[in-house]
């Protein structure tokens, strides 16, 4: 009798951090893999910006001037003469730093009014309602009118993004909680004499840490695209600063001839904004793969309720 | 003389666990005759509802490797070259689980459920299907069937939907009704009615069932023979007057010793209980008597290197050796 | 001494709210009122559906209840006051039927046995690790469980943490709510056993909750059957299991799986004719089930 034998690839690498329990086994989510891997890349790039690059991106040099890529220039240079590449690569770093930031100044108040809103019924009709006022701005239009009223720098970026920010996170993390509130063993804490906040810090938070890491990676990717779309309009960084948004915008006129300008900054965009889509759907699947097993075992049992 | 319905010719059930092939059912072999219900009794890890999945077709060939013969009224449908199991699950084996309202769609009057099933299996209008249905229920014990008909499963009490479960099972007529659990979950009075109703159907229609289950009451209740068992294997098989009254096999003997006994007896009473635990599929043993480890006070030579199964009587049968040798670790005063 | 003392109990549901008037309210329990003696198991037996499971809850704390009393070691509860103090929440603790959906997954066993510790004592973490090892000591678990996940275990041991855990700020008394019904047979003698020696050790009384009269009439010195969220019987057990006066009760042992003689099964028959004939007559006009009558020292029936 003929038995097929199955060849797993041999488990590359076993993630396991301590007491929150995320472990997971990359060789199993490819996806996940794949855009850490992305991410590294465009980490290093952003980090490493200074050693990377060697020449000046705000240097004009009008004689080479839209000139395509070249063993000096490797990504070309734009209509003033300048490196497309250091250009592009300090673009990276100022977006990384934007989209981390963003992502910070947003998720943790997010976190902490999803909590108290799931946990107090009082506290959750007074804050969604605030939240829900301003859910209603959409991020570019709020951003360019702060933009107009206080002037165009990164500060007031972010600031517009994290004012959009806070309330759709707030909102996802608030249902997260919600449904972990709901679980057995939080109803059964109050007889173990646990009080709300430890409840709520203790008990609740390490089970939506899956949601909100999620949700950091989303917020970092949205505010990468918006700030690029921003600076593509005009309102977002403000010149001469490189960002990707804005080589795109000044190349958007040239485009025909000098395609360089659009597609080496693109594919920085891509890299990031792609990967951490990835990292975010594969933690997704991650987490829900791994209480599975154990769920399907306990059903079976199931006596009187 | 009736007629064997099915065959389980030294079914062996294996699933991928990382890296290497995990056997949850270790080659057993058993059949199930007309108007009999045979009874697989076993606890968590001893590959009882694992067997019943299998017969069912229900396990994905990408993960689980079955090995061996199974027929069905006489056909081989399955074996290593070709599976006919899924062609049979609904029409002529009938299947009944634990948890009714999961089996029964909460958005679709229970109308349509039978509507759709008969459907499946047969070409005939819905009208003629819906009297189908009709019947069924009645045989069921339901005795105002059109209401049921055009209800919707959360409507029901959970006896009600266990019912609507068996009729939608019996309804297409299956030659074979493979149970997994389906009292379990039931008030002790339902149960007692299902019970009832299912020594029914096998009286009314010559049904062969299959019980799964850890009851030993029902299995006293409603089982004409009984197969113990454990850890993957096949430990006793038998009629059950003889497994419950005259029980050789040590698991058995323990498994029975443990229930809760029926008269009262004075306060702080004691249950016997079975030392050690079931062992994991990771950890399964290759050879040997796998019930060894739990009577430790046994020495090795009581049971066989590789154990096999013995008649003992009639149509009794019992595993490895050990139960000659077998008596309880506090009658030896230990 | 009387540990608990419950008095005409109600826990009701609105199952239709009205726009004008009252709502209509499902009474889940139902003027239920019992006493359980320090030391002592008393077992309540019902259906599902019959309320059993809302009187642990209401006295625990996880339900309101909407009248009577309650009465825990001295402290009393009523509808109006239903605020425990930190000894009635140490006095009253729960074994819940399915213990790994009572326990985070995201803790080690550690933290789940310490957390009624830290909430309701002052003991140092050192002392509390203590505590913990000696609970694991009894229940038979190795030290190394401490470390490890709610995923990690078996059925059966999962029940023997949550038995544990219920036991370790030494309460007076522990409501176990269906604590076996999951478990295998074997496994089940165990936990059962379990429940008997931490009895033993800790003079603790257990409110045992069940459907299953048989493990019911094993552990219980005193138990009530419950039915539509009233009593209908209620006595030591040798009065219930073998002298049962009601119809519901009869009938409830009666349907219990097993191997019977000849004239067992036909008593049985007799018995469930009798129930189908005659079932209307336990309840009054206004549905409910009739109020508890003495028949004999210990023995309540309810009867017209």
């Amino acid at each position: 009798m003929e038995t097929t034998q199955k060849h797993l690839t041999h488990l590359k690498h076993k993630a396991s951090l301590g007491p929150w329990r995320l472990r997971i086994s990359l060789a199993d989510h490819k996806l996940l893999t794949i855009g850490l891997m992305m991410l590294l890349i465009m980490f290093s790039v952003a980090v490493f910006a200074p050693q990377i690059v060697q020449l000046d991106p705000y240097e004009i040099n009008p004689m080479d001037r839209l000139t395509g890529p070249s063993a000096q220039y490797w990504f070309g240079t734009d209509e003033f003469g300048r490196d497309v590449f250091s250009r592009s690569v300090y673009g990276a770093r100022y977006s990384f730093f934007i989209g981390m930031v963003v992502a910070a100044l947003s998720v943790i108040p997010a976190l902490i009014i999803g909590l108290l809103s799931a946990y107090f019924p009082l506290l959750d009709l007074i804050l969604m309602r605030v939240m829900d006022g301003l859910y209603a701005f959409p991020a570019i239009l709020l951003a360019i009118a702060i933009v107009a009223i206080r002037g165009s720098s990164v500060e007031n970026l972010m600031i517009a993004l994290v004012i959009v920010y806070i309330p759709a996170v707030s909102r996802v993390i608030r249902s997260a909680a919600l449904s972990v509130k709901g679980k057995s063993y939080i109803k059964a804490l109050d007889s173990q004499g646990a009080s709300a906040f430890r409840i709520i810090g203790v008990h609740m938070l390490p089970n939506i840490l899956p949601t909100v890491f999620i949700q950091f990676s989303y917020v970092f990717a949205q505010s990468i695209m918006t700030e690029s779309a921003l600076s593509f309009l005009g309102a977002g960084i403000p010149a001469p600063m490189p960002s990707l948004g804005n080589i795109l915008f000044d190349g958007k006129a040239v485009i025909y001839n000098s395609w360089w300008m659009t597609v080496f900054p693109g594919l920085f965009i891509v890299m990031l904004v792609i990967g951490l889509n990835f990292v975010g759907d594969g933690l997704s699947n991650a987490f829900n793969q791994r209480h599975v097993g154990r769920v399907k075992r306990v059903k079976a049992k199931k006596g009187v309720v | 003389m009736s007629k064997s319905l099915l065959e389980v010719d030294h079914l062996s059930i294996s699933f991928w666990g990382k890296d290497r092939w995990l056997k949850a059912v270790k080659d057993i072999s058993f059949t199930v005759n007309q108007g009999e219900i045979v009874a697989i009794v076993g606890e968590s890890g001893s590959g009882k509802s694992v067997t019943a999945e299998a017969l069912l077709g229900l396990h994905q060939p990408a993960t689980s490797l079955i090995d061996g013969r199974i027929r069905f009224n006489g056909e081989l449908v399955y074996d290593s070259k070709a599976s006919h199991l899924a062609s049979l699950r609904g029409k002529a084996i009938g299947m009944i689980f634990q948890d009714a309202l999961n089996s029964l769609n909460p958005v679709f009057k229970i109308d349509k459920q039978f509507i759709e099933t008969l459907r499946q299996h047969q070409k005939i209008s819905k009208k003629a299907a819906k009297a189908l249905a009709v019947e069924a229920l009645q045989l069921c014990g339901i005795s105002d069937p059109v209401r049921i008909l055009n209800s919707y499963p959360h409507e029901l009490s959970g006896g009600l939907q266990q019912r609507v479960m068996i009729a939608l099972a019996i309804s297409c007529q299956p030659k074979l009704l493979i149970g997994d659990e389906p009292t379990t979950a039931l008030d002790v009075t339902i149960q007692y009615q299902i019970l009832t109703l299912l020594k029914d159907i096998q009286a009314k229609l010559n049904t062969g069932i299959l019980l799964i289950t850890h009851d030993f009451g029902v299995v006293a209740e409603i089982a004409t023979r009984v197969i113990v068992m454990y850890a993957g294997e096949i430990v006793e098989s038998g009629p059950t007057a003889d497994i419950l009254n005259s029980p050789r096999h040590p698991y058995t003997q323990s498994l029975l010793k443990s229930r809760v006994p029926k008269d009262i007896q004075a306060t702080n009473g004691k249950l016997t209980t079975i030392q050690g635990s079931v062992p994991s599929l990771q950890a399964m043993p290759e050879d040997g008597c796998r019930f060894a480890p739990r009577i430790p006070w046994l020495p090795a030579t009581a049971h066989e290197t590789s154990p096999q199964l013995h008649q003992v009587g009639g149509e009794h049968w019992v595993r490895c050796r050990c139960w000659e040798h077998f008596k309880f670790a506090e009658e030896l005063s230990l | 001494m009387t540990i608990l003392e419950v008095d005409d109990l109600v826990v009701s549901y609105p199952v239709r709210k009205r726009l004008f008037g009252a709502d209509e309210l499902l009474h889940a329990v139902d003027q239920v009122s019992f006493v359980v003696e320090k030391g002592q198991t008393f077992g309540l037996v019902g259906e599902s559906g019959s309320g059993k499971t809302s009187i642990g809850k209401a006295i625990l704390g996880l339900e309101k209840f909407q009248a009577g009393r309650i009465v825990v070691n001295g402290e009393t509860l009523t509808a109006q006051n239903q605020i425990r103090s930190q000894d009635y929440r140490r006095n009253v603790q729960m074994i819940f039927q399915n213990s790994y959906s009572s326990f985070n997954p995201k803790k080690n066993i550690l933290a789940i046995l310490t957390e009624p510790l830290k909430n309701l004592t002052h003991l140092s973490l050192k002392e509390q690790r203590h505590q913990a090892l000696e609970l694991l000591d009894i229940m038979k678990l190795p030290e190394q469980a401490l470390e490890k996940y709610p995923d990690e275990f078996s059925g059966g041991q999962l029940q023997r943490i949550g038995v544990a855990r219920a036991v370790i700020v030494k309460p007076k008394l522990v409501i176990a709510d269906e604590p076996v019904s999951a478990l295998d047979l074997s496994v089940q003698a165990e936990v059962l056993n379990y429940m008997q020696a931490i009895q033993e050790a800790f003079k603790m009384s257990y409110l045992f909750i069940s459907h299953d009269l048989s493990v019911v009439q094993h552990m219980c010195q005193q138990m009530a059957i419950m039915h539509q969220g009233r009593f209908v019987e209620l006595g030591d057990r040798e009065a219930i299991y073998q002298k049962p006066q009601h119809l519901y009760t009869q009938q409830l042992i009666a349907a219990i799986p097993g191997e019977l003689s000849l004239e067992e099964t036909v008593q049985r028959q007799q018995i469930f004719s009798k129930y189908q004939a005659e079932r209307g007559k336990m309840y009054d006009p206004l549905g409910r089930v009739h109020n508890l009558k003495a028949f004999q020292p210990n023995h309540w029936v309810s009867q017209a």
